[in-house]
């Protein structure tokens, strides 16, 4: 079944239970099903045909989850935008994937959308503002447009995972990939008709687009926080809104945690919570196990490339081992390899390699990349270090790359550094994560700009706000390297390679040189 | 310079220089998405160093948040010599 079809079929089932609670908007499933028909037709009209792309740039609000569906229902292939991308990296994205039709908020479309409009930018831009009845469905309009043939297999979302610095790569997930997904994750922990969940992350992040799907698809509600300036406002949030669910990458529960009374305040509803996208430290999982016995705690491990979720582990082991990402899902499996492809004895660390149904597409178009990670087999190699247990629990031991994850977001160091290299007067650069609390990696960069080192501490800060400047106007925040080390020249090893342990201030080496 | 003005340029230059960002001391700058929830975070933390305050966390809220004006006059309260 395709997934706007499982919609309808829900919508049949709860037509009067809540399915999207907003700020200003609550849609019911019947709301849902027929405003994203109604919309689908329309969009059909336009000319929107299977296999085309649909943009979707905006806060979320019922319009964008509307026109998400719509967009399944006319077969077409949903791309949630980031906003907070430069410029640059929104063109970038917008000429990769050619969009039919972009449905954008007024906000959006004339502080985003118009600086990249007329090089690029084709297709129709669908302002939800100006065009608020095409979002609640015109009667008369709630035909399901004409069925094409179409199969499991079609792609029905593409998630951009980098692209802020470097160029595009545009994950496809399928059907049958979300399917997959829906199913273990709603088998597992499990989610019913009878949960609840409260979204803080966007619907940009795969996370927020899988929690959308499997709490919709199991008929359970969703509440929409909007963003996560104010932790204090998203534990308001959770109080009021009585969910039974809630997730976040680590550095959302350091915030609640640091910046809200998150421990202290009795959450009577709320039945789990899941920690993705990087680790949070033990003692703090410690700290949630202490003030909130009875909440089942899950750590969750994926990536994108599989739809995006891996591994789980059972909340019963979480006391026991805080630090493993867990088990397969159920439908997935997980195996550590060596570099010849071949499957480690139990306890040995290789890399992490899924299998399944859920195992992505490929990238839009982008055969070359897309066989750099799945293999003849279909396997997708995770670039992720790892080990198993003897129970089958996944423990992540590294990256085979330079990636970084911070914040939740994998970052690759080679793509700032290109944007680094493009700063006047720096003539070479390293990007490094460091360990960090907030973010789980804190994002650092080694500029070398030779001769041009500025006298005095104050110059070399100007010096360092100007490098800084240069990488914001590129990458958003999250993505930026939050400190500046600024050399001379890097020391180097006798055979004149870089010496990375002395360079990044090993313990009983010389600090860096340098300011941040 | 006044509070305000030291905030955007903390803001401007460190935070999001894409915003092009006018002075308006009264734009909501959480309804435009001028700030990203880790750059938020940066901003309480240095607004915290800058001005030698503890931002308790029942205080961190929209209204004292949400706009120059209003985290100026935040800090006043917190600190009375900025």
């Amino acid at each position: 079944m395709l997934l706007h079809e499982r919609l309808h079929d829900i919508a049949g089932r709860f037509p009067g239970k809540l399915a999207l609670g907003f700020a200003k908007e609550r849609l019911t499933f019947a709301d849902l099903d027929r405003r994203s028909r109604a919309l689908a037709a329309t969009l059909h009209d336009w000319g929107v045909r299977p296999g085309d792309r649909v943009g979707l740039l905006g806060d979320p609000c019922a319009a964008v989850v509307v026109a998400f569906w719509a967009t399944l229902h006319v077969r077409a292939i949903a791309v949630h935008l980031n906003e907070q991308l430069a410029p640059e990296a929104l063109r970038g994205i917008l000429e990769d994937c050619g969009p039919a039709v972009v449905v954008a908020s007024r906000r959006c479309a004339a502080s985003k959308l118009a600086a990249v409009r007329p090089r690029t930018l084709t297709g129709r831009i669908l302002v939800v503002e100006d065009d608020p009845e095409l979002f609640t469905g015109i009667p008369g309009k709630a035909q399901p447009s004409p069925a094409p043939t179409s199969s499991e297999r079609d792609v029905a979302t593409i998630v951009y995972t980098s692209g802020s610095t470097g160029k595009p790569k545009g994950v496809c997930l399928s059907h049958r990939n979300w399917n997959t997904t829906v199913r273990a994750v709603s088998m597992h922990m499990p989610i019913t008709a009878d949960d609840s969940y409260l979204m803080v992350v966007p619907l940009h992040y795969v996370h927020g687009l899988m929690q959308l799907l499997v709490h919709t698809l199991c008929g359970a509600s969703i509440h929409f926080a909007g963003d996560f300036l104010f932790p204090s406002v998203a534990l308001e949030q959770l109080v009021r809104t009585r969910v039974t669910g809630f997730s976040g990458v680590p550095y959302h529960f350091t915030a609640l945690m640091d910046r809200s009374r998150f421990l202290q305040t009795d959450l009577p509803h709320l039945r789990w919570i899941t920690i993705t996208g990087g680790r949070l430290a033990p003692e703090r999982i410690a700290l949630i196990r202490k003030a909130k016995p009875a909440l089942e705690l899950h750590i969750a491990y994926g990536q994108t490339e599989c739809a995006p979720r891996a591994t789980a582990l059972d909340p019963r082991r979480v006391d026991r081992k805080p630090d493993s990402v867990g088990s397969p899902i159920p439908g997935v499996k997980v195996l550590i390899v060596d570099e010849m492809g071949k499957e480690v004895p139990q306890g040995q660390r290789g890399e992490v390699i899924v299998c399944g149904d859920n195992v992505m597409v490929g990238y839009w178009r982008q055969k070359e990349a897309t066989a750099g990670v799945i293999d003849p087999r279909g396997r997708l190699h995770t670039g992720d270090l790892g080990w198993m247990d003897e129970e089958g629990d996944l423990f992540l031991a590294g990256r085979r790359d330079a990636m970084i994850k911070s914040a939740g977001e994998r970052i690759f160091a080679e793509e700032i550094e290109a944007v680094l290299l493009h700063c006047d007067g720096v003539l070479d650069a390293v990007v490094v994560g460091v360990p960090d609390e907030l973010s789980g990696q804190r994002i650092e960069a080694h500029v070398r700009v030779g001769l041009s080192l500025p006298k005095g501490a104050e110059a070399m800060e100007r010096l360092a706000d100007r490098i800084r400047e240069h990488c914001l106007r590129s990458m958003p925040f999250a993505r930026a390297p939050k400190a500046y080390h600024i050399w001379p020249d890097f020391p180097r090893k006798p055979n004149g390679k870089i010496d990375r342990p002395r360079m990044l201030g090993g313990p009983g080496r010389l600090p860096p040189a340098a300011v941040g | 310079m006044t509070t305000q003005q030291q905030i955007f340029e903390y803001i401007r230059t460190m935070l999001n220089p894409n915003a092009q960002l006018k002075f308006d001391p009264t734009q909501n700058l959480m309804a435009d998405r001028v700030l990203d929830s880790l750059a938020m975070i940066d901003l309480i933390v240095w607004l915290e160093q800058t001005f030698q305050i503890t931002i308790e966390t029942e205080e961190l809220v929209p209204e004292n948040f949400g706009t120059l004006d209003a985290m100026a006059s935040y800090v006043a309260k917190a600190c009375p010599v900025a």
